[in-house]
């Protein structure tokens, strides 16, 4: 059974920049988390130091029951498949899977199993005798999992494995890599910038932001309920409207262009706040009533399986998401913002109020 | 740097100590010990010297022989180093254009850069021979007296020569890899926006390619400065007498022909300094040529 | 392929003159002026050579009476034969087979002592954390601001103090001392991606199985290339073999071409054919391979400098 547990974790670089404040992160055994957020949130610097290959400033980490903090990289029982692959140019598929059991001193005919082992689940029998430079992209890939797999490590660690592939082959793999790990039943953890990533690959997702862990919750709690206007607007495509607006005491937001705006919940700020809405529970109506407002269609983005309406609410851009079915008659329309799908965040702190 | 590095208490010092050992003792003991002596005046038989300042460098620069040969110097670097590298411009812009035989010519003209500066200071004195020399014999046809070793125009004319050819094929090898470097794209835009051959190359391609004249400019500095010495030395015959010579052969000179230490090592010392110039402009330019790549 | 290119050239080149003859011509023009540059180039860089081969071939009287010569004597031969076996020198003691060997000791010792001491220097700077990285680097890299010519008087004492003059070692280790080879290895390594070395961490290698498991076998071209320079620079060296070695047992080729020099000076009919051989052996090793390797060499040349 392997759990990590990230207790207090800390790094700063010799120059002194800090790229990740004090972090905390139980990870239970089997589970596949996903560290995301925008480039230099801090993310790979956690997986890292979890490979063992930066330097803890302070705090712990513990992969089962060990401190890892000291142990080589080697020594840590982890396999890592990193965003280029690294896989060695100058090696076969089968040497690239077997290089690291030779190094612990397996036997040749245990190499040999683990490693048609391997390539049986991921399909590359007929490449292991082929160089990397003669494979695909997502054969590149598979090697590489093929690699992490091989060594039956107690913690998987994903370092951006398919930014490199193209979106159909990405979609693929995606199920692949979950089906893959249910299957082996190895704690991962799983570094992305891609939220879409995040949403449909993770039992759990840490949100990361300059350095600091703003929310760590299933896929739905992120989306349905983010802690901050950060992870509002991260998570989710296309992205959480926002609007500012000022918190009158009363149960209701007042907020410039639009009017007052009911909520359902009372607020224990007074003041600025921001009000955010995701684009498909805004609804799209013929008449005014409690909380729309008359707007102007600038665009109407077909989808297919939907539309996206943008407009302006004042000068911040609004977006909705429509089904269909959706009549749109463009020369009266009102969006309602139903008061229970309204996110309030305070507008000094970002936290969710 | 890199992100992830070895740590070792042992390894990198191992790793480091051929390299760090040849390079204290036949480097960093000799330049110090030329840049002490230069303070010094030893007599003639090395069993005593005295410090005399400045001396050493203010004797040097007051002596007309230095003055004259530090403004040879000067002209036969920028003849050198102007020739090869308009030449080799010239023949690889060109061998950058042909389709046919574009492989064949490269060859033919880059190969020559394996030929040792007094192998091709040989090849030239006899080229330049006053008795058996074709070219020699062609000057006089032209009723150019021409007296290698005797007049001293002359006798520059061949070292310059001799200089240029022996530095063409490596002014080509990078003007032909830089010109190879500008992308297609560009190329072909600019021959959508220009249509004049010349033009476009004055106004697209040499501006593209100023980074590498920027850093050849300084090799070929460097190489006239001080690989010429072996055509030098064998076009004079090991006996300068009244011909022109460069800094570096003068510093040869002095030092173990004379056996005025104290004076050549004070040359050794001046022409440190213009190299350490040199080389300050060459490493900001590779710093911006790692930049653009 | 060449043939079938050609002639699919003319027809097009026909067709188009006849379609627009005003507009084909000044094409065609720059296309022979091209081509024309290149010969001139070409036999301007050739000329000398083959001027200095053929004369290699004539006997000394036919070369003293009618200047160089541009066709191919009877006397090639000997004059090889004279050049290569009979000892020549003041002191009789060498001949052009010995010289050969010294000019291939000092080539390959150089090159790859440099290639062994450089890359060991290389992968300590880029690839360990370690007190007074910094102040090794420097110390290295500085040597990359003088070259050997400006330093060569104290050089020599001290080479003579160590009585390491005539010997190979004072012949070869000297001209080690410049970080150019350490330079090279530490722009390419520095190329390498970082992520190789955290998979060979986790692969459980450590910096003595990264660097035979990994980092040599990915340096190969890097090293044949590095090779070819620093062999054609090492069997190319004048000044410091001039120095270093008055035991004519020790001469190289190049260093050789002086004293080649003292005799055309002392004789009555100079021994034209016999130095244009010893010009020509001189260079043949360093240009096949320059030519042979070319693609290599190019690469090795144009990316080191970067």
């Amino acid at each position: 059974m392997t759990k990590v547990v990230i207790d207090k974790v800390r790094k700063v670089y010799p120059n002194g920049t800090e790229a990740l404040s004090p972090s905390s992160l139980d990870i239970a055994h089997g589970e596949f988390i996903v560290l995301v957020g925008p480039s230099g949130c801090g993310k790979s610097t956690l997986l890292r130091m979890i490979a063992g290959l930066e330097e803890i400033t302070d705090g712990t980490i513990s992969i089962g029951d060990r401190v890892v903090n000291d142990l080589d990289p080697a020594e840590r029982d982890i396999a890592m498949v990193f965003q280029n692959y690294a896989l060695y140019p100058h090696m076969s598929v089968y040497q690239n899977m077997a290089y690291g059991l030779k190094n612990r001193g397996r036997s040749k005919p245990d190499i040999e199993t683990a490693v048609s082992k391997a390539a049986k689940l991921l399909h590359i029998e007929e490449f292991l005798h082929r160089r990397p430079s003669q494979l695909s992209g997502g054969q590149r890939q598979r090697v590489a999992m093929g690699r992490a797999i091989v060594r039956d490590p107690s913690l998987f660690l994903f370092d951006e494995p398919l930014s490199n592939l193209d979106a159909k082959l990405r979609n693929q793999m995606r199920i692949e890599i979950r089906k893959l790990q249910r299957e082996l039943d190895v704690t991962s953890i799983y570094v992305t910038h891609d939220q879409i990533e995040a949403m449909t690959m993770a039992d759990k997702i840490a949100v990361l932001n300059t350095g600091r862990i703003e929310q760590i919750g299933t896929p739905s709690e992120i989306y349905h309920k983010p802690a901050s206007i950060f992870v509002a607007s991260f998570m989710g495509a296309p992205p959480m409207n926002i609007l500012d607006g000022k918190y009158n005491g009363n149960g209701g937001v007042e907020v410039a262009d639009l009017g007052q705006l009911t909520i359902d919940h009372a607020l224990k700020t007074t003041g600025k706040v921001q009000v955010g809405i995701r684009p498909e529970n805004v609804e799209i109506r013929t008449e005014a009533s409690q909380n729309t407002v008359a707007i102007k269609i600038d665009f109407l983005e077909e989808l297919g399986a939907g539309r996206l309406l943008h407009t302006m609410i004042g000068s911040t851009p609004f977006i909705a998401h429509l089904d269909n079915e959706h009549p749109i008659d463009s020369d009266n329309i009102f969006a309602h913002l139903p008061p229970q799908a309204l996110h309030l965040f305070d507008a000094e702190t970002g936290q969710r109020v | 740097m890199k992100k992830s590095q070895f740590r070792s208490p042992l390894y990198p010092y191992l790793l480091l100590l051929p390299q760090l050992s040849i390079v204290v003792i036949f480097f960093y003991w000799p330049a110090a010990e030329a840049i002490r002596s230069s303070f010094y005046l030893e007599d003639p038989f090395g069993f005593s010297s005295t410090f005399v300042g400045l001396d050493n460098f203010k004797d040097m620069v007051l002596r007309s022989d230095y003055v004259a040969t530090a403004r040879f110097t000067v002209i036969f670097s920028v003849l050198v180093t102007f020739f090869s590298l308009a030449t080799a411009l010239l023949l690889a812009v060109t061998a950058d254009r042909v389709l046919r035989g574009a492989s064949t010519y490269k060859t033919l003209l880059m190969w020559v850069y394996a030929i040792a500066p007094p192998v091709a200071g040989l090849i030239g004195i006899m080229l330049f021979d006053n008795l058996v020399g074709p070219i020699t014999e062609f000057f006089r046809t032209i009723g150019w007296d021409f007296k290698l070793g005797v007049n001293r125009f002359d006798t520059a004319f061949a070292m310059i020569t001799i200089s240029i050819w022996k530095q063409i094929p490596v002014n080509f090898i990078f003007f032909l890899s830089g010109l190879q470097g500008i992308p297609k794209s560009v190329q072909e835009a600019a021959s959508i926006d220009c249509k004049s051959t010349l033009r476009r190359f004055w106004t697209i391609t040499f501006p593209l390619l100023a980074p590498t004249g920027f850093f050849l400019l300084i090799i070929n500095i460097t190489y006239s400065l001080f690989d010429t010495f072996g055509v030098i030395d064998v076009v004079l015959k090991g006996e300068p007498g009244n011909n022109p010579v460069t800094l570096v052969y003068k510093v040869f000179l002095d030092g173990f022909r004379g056996n005025d230490l104290g004076g050549s090592s004070a040359q050794s010392v001046i022409l440190m300094v213009l190299v350490l110039i040199l080389t300050v402009f060459q490493f900001r330019m590779i710093e911006r040529r790692v930049h653009y790549s | 392929m060449s043939t079938t290119d050609m002639s699919l050239d003319n027809a097009s080149s026909t067709t188009a003159a006849k379609v627009s003859p005003a507009r084909k011509r000044p094409f065609k023009w720059s296309v022979v002026s091209d081509h024309l540059i290149l010969i001139i180039g070409s036999l301007f860089m050739l000329m000398p050579v083959v001027a200095a081969f053929l004369t290699s071939s004539h006997d000394n009287a036919t070369v003293h009476s009618g200047g160089l010569q541009m066709s191919i004597g009877d006397e090639l031969a000997a004059n090889y034969y004279n050049a290569m076996l009979v000892p020549g020198g003041f002191t009789k003691s060498v001949d052009g087979m010995r010289m050969l060997g010294n000019s291939f000791i000092l080539g390959i010792g150089f090159a790859v002592g440099k290639i062994i001491i450089s890359m060991l220097a290389a992968y300590a700077i880029v690839y360990f954390r370690f007190r007074f990285a910094t102040l090794a680097f420097w110390l290295i890299f500085t040597t990359l601001l003088l070259p050997l010519e400006v330093r060569i008087l104290p050089s020599y004492e001290i080479v003579q103090s160590l009585g390491l003059l005539n010997t190979y070692t004072g012949l070869i280790v000297p001209l080690i001392a410049s970080a150019t080879g350490t330079f090279f290895f530490r722009q390419f390594f520095k190329s390498i991606p970082d992520e190789l070395i955290e998979a060979a961490r986790i692969d459980g290698a450590g910096p003595v199985k990264f660097f035979f498991d990994i980092l040599i076998p990915l340096s190969k071209t890097m090293i044949a290339a590095i090779f070819i320079i620093m062999f054609v620079f090492g069997w190319n060296q004048y000044l410091w073999p001039t120095m270093m070695t008055t035991d004519e047992r020790f001469f190289t080729l190049v260093r050789g071409i002086s004293q080649i020099m003292q005799v055309f000076i002392g004789s009555q009919i100079p021994d034209y054919g016999e130095a244009m051989a010893l010009a020509i052996i001189a260079m043949l090793p360093p240009v096949l391979i320059v030519v042979f390797f070319q693609r290599w060499f190019v690469k090795g040349l144009v990316e080191s400098d970067k």
